[in-house]
């Protein structure tokens, strides 16, 4: 009777200790690059439902634009607020390191997402959850290689001068390319993420070099931008347009064959694991990163489009 | 209407002319629409405090201070330029030029010279003369070829922001000393941000160029009446160049600011922020008219700008919203603006 009873408190005891741990509500400060954006809706869905799961307080906030001054002072009052960890999409690889310092001065826990900080040693984050850029578009150069038979005239069809992910994404699309002698890069323009400028953009190209045979958009505006200048100059079928990124858009370019094919990013992966790696560190499972986490690409193509798998790939447009 | 404000103004810019009446004495009506900015201001502090956790803490009233410090200075400029009638979109681009070839610079001497304090000193003063220049190369194309001011500081900020992304490739310079940073984010006495000081200085100088100087007096003729103060004598063209040199210099120091509390020299610093000056000097109360403006006014826009973000972020209010605000905010002060515009005529 009284081993019984011992055995009795003693689960009583852990269960108390294990609610009591466990029922710690944690706030969790999540800065995007920018709200507005598909692509951190999605990452903004997979963070939601981690969060619920785990019964943590989520603040889901970011700029309206793709400025490091605006994400500064937003980071700034998330740690004023005192949140347990911070989730963050730097807008610039150097200038949040300063502040990315401050929050871990204040005993904040910081992980960055999709982009990641220059000098990742410097021990300011954790660890950082992304998409290897440099192999996404390294693949998209690839098939757009194999597309056009190894052969002629290409363009690259960049957005942004300066920002991390896209810079990679020229690097990698252009490495595929340089194995090839016979395929030129004849084009490079940037749209800075003007669909419009992006389809005058494909025209101006189309109409100097009636020889392309393909061309590499780097995002989702340049991407749609570039399908409207196919469609606008009747080169559909003429010329092969591989784009990054999956919003629905793009995807309705691809199911009216304008786009060949798209690299689709995991956002979604990128925010629930950023929580869920997040929660872990807090809770002491996880006190050191091994590393950092690729979430990987999924290709869409004409085969694959309507298959449902491919459906949950598609970035999403509205907030949870 | 605008032609009949207009046509009705040069009797009264005859008397702006009169040495005195620029500052001629409200009355209680226009001193209570003067203050009713200020006090959307203290009523948005005080229901933040209460509100928003965080939000009445040492670290948050920094945060809110070293942020609006750069908006800040752009607006002082942007003021001068609108209360002369005049627009200057290029200023978030001319913030971004300096920033980046003062880095440019100051990385350059370092390296010669192997000393940190001289290639800051270096690296600063020069930044601020490309700043004064831009603005002056704007003044000079405004004033002397009479093309409109939108039109040129439009084109400034295609040409600035171009040969930023030209000078470093698109790629933020990095490798600048540690010191810059140090200077960047220093706190005089532990407590006081070097962010608020440098603005507070700039402040002082504003309000003594516009309220105690003949540049001061010229910028509200010039924004009152073009013409009566061409017929007055005035060498406005002289002066358009230099308000035109002053934003310029106040952006050169607003991407100084940037330059040193980030420690690296950021093509993209600046990108859209001629459009937070504009707002904060029009939610002060400036008309975009010309004429009318104050110092005071333009840094409560600001500060109002600034508070609104952080305090909207705090509550973890959805980030649309901060936008809606602002432009809410815009409107009704500038219809409150309309409203003085016709108390002015009457009088």
């Amino acid at each position: 009777m009284r081993t019984l009873k011992m055995v009795f408190l003693v689960v009583l005891l852990v269960a108390v200790v294990g609610l009591a741990g466990f029922g710690k509500k944690y706030t969790i400060g999540f800065c995007p690059g920018i709200v507005t954006n598909p692509f951190y809706i999605a990452m903004q869905h997979g963070a939601t439902q981690a969060a619920n799961e785990l019964g943590i307080e989520l603040i889901w906030q970011g700029g309206q634009n793709w400025d490091f001054s605006e994400q500064t002072v937003i980071l700034n009052a998330l740690i004023a607020r005192g949140v347990d960890a911070l989730i963050l999409s730097p807008t610039d690889a150097e200038a949040i390191k300063i502040p990315l310092q401050e929050a871990v001065d204040a005993g904040i826990a910081v992980i960055t997402v999709d982009t990641d900080i220059n000098d990742p040693d410097s021990e300011i984050r954790l660890t950082n959850i992304a998409s290897d850029n440099v192999l996404g578009a390294f693949m998209a150069g690839e098939a757009l290689a194999e597309a056009i038979g190894y052969e002629g005239e290409v363009a690259l069809m960049g957005a942004m001068v300066g920002v991390t992910t896209n810079e990679m994404r020229y690097e990698g699309f252009r490495a595929a390319i340089a194995q090839y002698p016979n395929i030129e890069i004849v084009a490079t323009e940037y749209s800075g993420e003007d669909q419009a400028k992006a389809a005058q953009q494909m025209q101006s190209v189309l109409l100097a070099h009636p020889n392309l045979v393909g061309a590499f958009a780097v995002d989702t505006p340049t991407a749609h931008g570039c399908a409207v200048g196919v469609r606008n100059e009747g080169a559909q079928g003429k010329v092969v347009l591989v784009g990054f990124d999956a919003q629905p858009l793009q995807v309705e370019d691809l199911q009216e064959g304008l786009i060949t094919m798209l690299v689709a990013q995991a956002p979604y992966a990128m925010g629930y694991v950023g929580v869920q790696l997040a929660y872990d560190h807090l809770q002491g499972f996880l006190p050191e990163f091994p590393g950092n986490f690729t979430t990987g690409f999924y290709v869409i193509t004409a085969d694959n489009v309507n298959d449902p798998e491919t459906q949950k790939w598609v970035y999403l447009t509205e907030a949870p | 209407m605008v032609s009949h404000d207009r046509r009705g103004e040069p009797e009264k810019s005859g008397v702006v002319l009169s040495e005195r009446a620029y500052e001629d004495r409200p009355t209680l009506w226009k001193r209570l629409l003067n203050q009713w900015i200020f006090l959307v201001l203290l009523v948005f502090i005080a229901v933040f405090s209460v509100t928003a956790p965080g939000f009445l803490t040492v670290r948050n009233i920094r945060n809110i201070i070293s942020y609006t410090s750069v908006p800040l200075l752009l607006a002082l400029g942007q003021t001068f330029v609108i209360i002369s009638g005049g627009i200057d979109l290029s200023v978030g681009a001319v913030l971004g030029f300096c920033g980046v070839s003062s880095a440019l610079i100051l990385k350059f001497v370092w390296a010669a010279t192997g000393s940190v304090g001289f290639s800051i000193v270096v690296g600063s003063l020069s930044g601020m003369i490309i700043g004064t220049t831009l603005g002056a190369v704007s003044g000079t194309m405004i004033a002397k070829l009479k093309v409109p001011p939108f039109v040129v500081t439009l084109g400034m900020l295609g040409i600035a922001r171009g040969c930023t992304y030209l000078l470093t490739s698109g790629r933020a310079i990095v490798g600048l000393p540690t010191e810059l940073a140090r200077v960047g984010n220093y706190r005089i006495w532990g407590a006081i941000p070097i962010t608020l000081v440098i603005p507070l200085f700039l402040i002082g100088i504003s309000l003594y160029l516009l309220n105690m100087t003949r540049l001061g007096r010229y910028t509200y003729a010039i924004g009152g009446s073009e013409t009566a103060a061409i017929r007055a004598g005035i060498p406005v063209a002289r002066y358009k160049i230099l308000i035109y040199a002053l934003s310029g210099f106040m952006a050169s120091f607003a991407g100084l600011v940037t330059l040193a509390r980030f420690g690296t020299g950021s093509p993209l610093a600046g990108l859209n922020s001629e459009l937070d000056s504009i707002a904060a000097v029009v939610i002060g109360g400036a008309s975009l008219m010309g004429g009318i403006g104050t110092i005071f006014g333009s840094v409560v826009g600001a500060l109002i700008i600034g508070v609104l973000l952080v305090g909207l972020v705090l509550l973890n209010v959805e980030p649309y919203w901060q936008m809606v605000s602002v432009g809410a905010i815009l409107i009704i002060a500038v219809f409150l603006d309309q409203v003085r515009h016709k108390d002015r005529v009457r009088t």
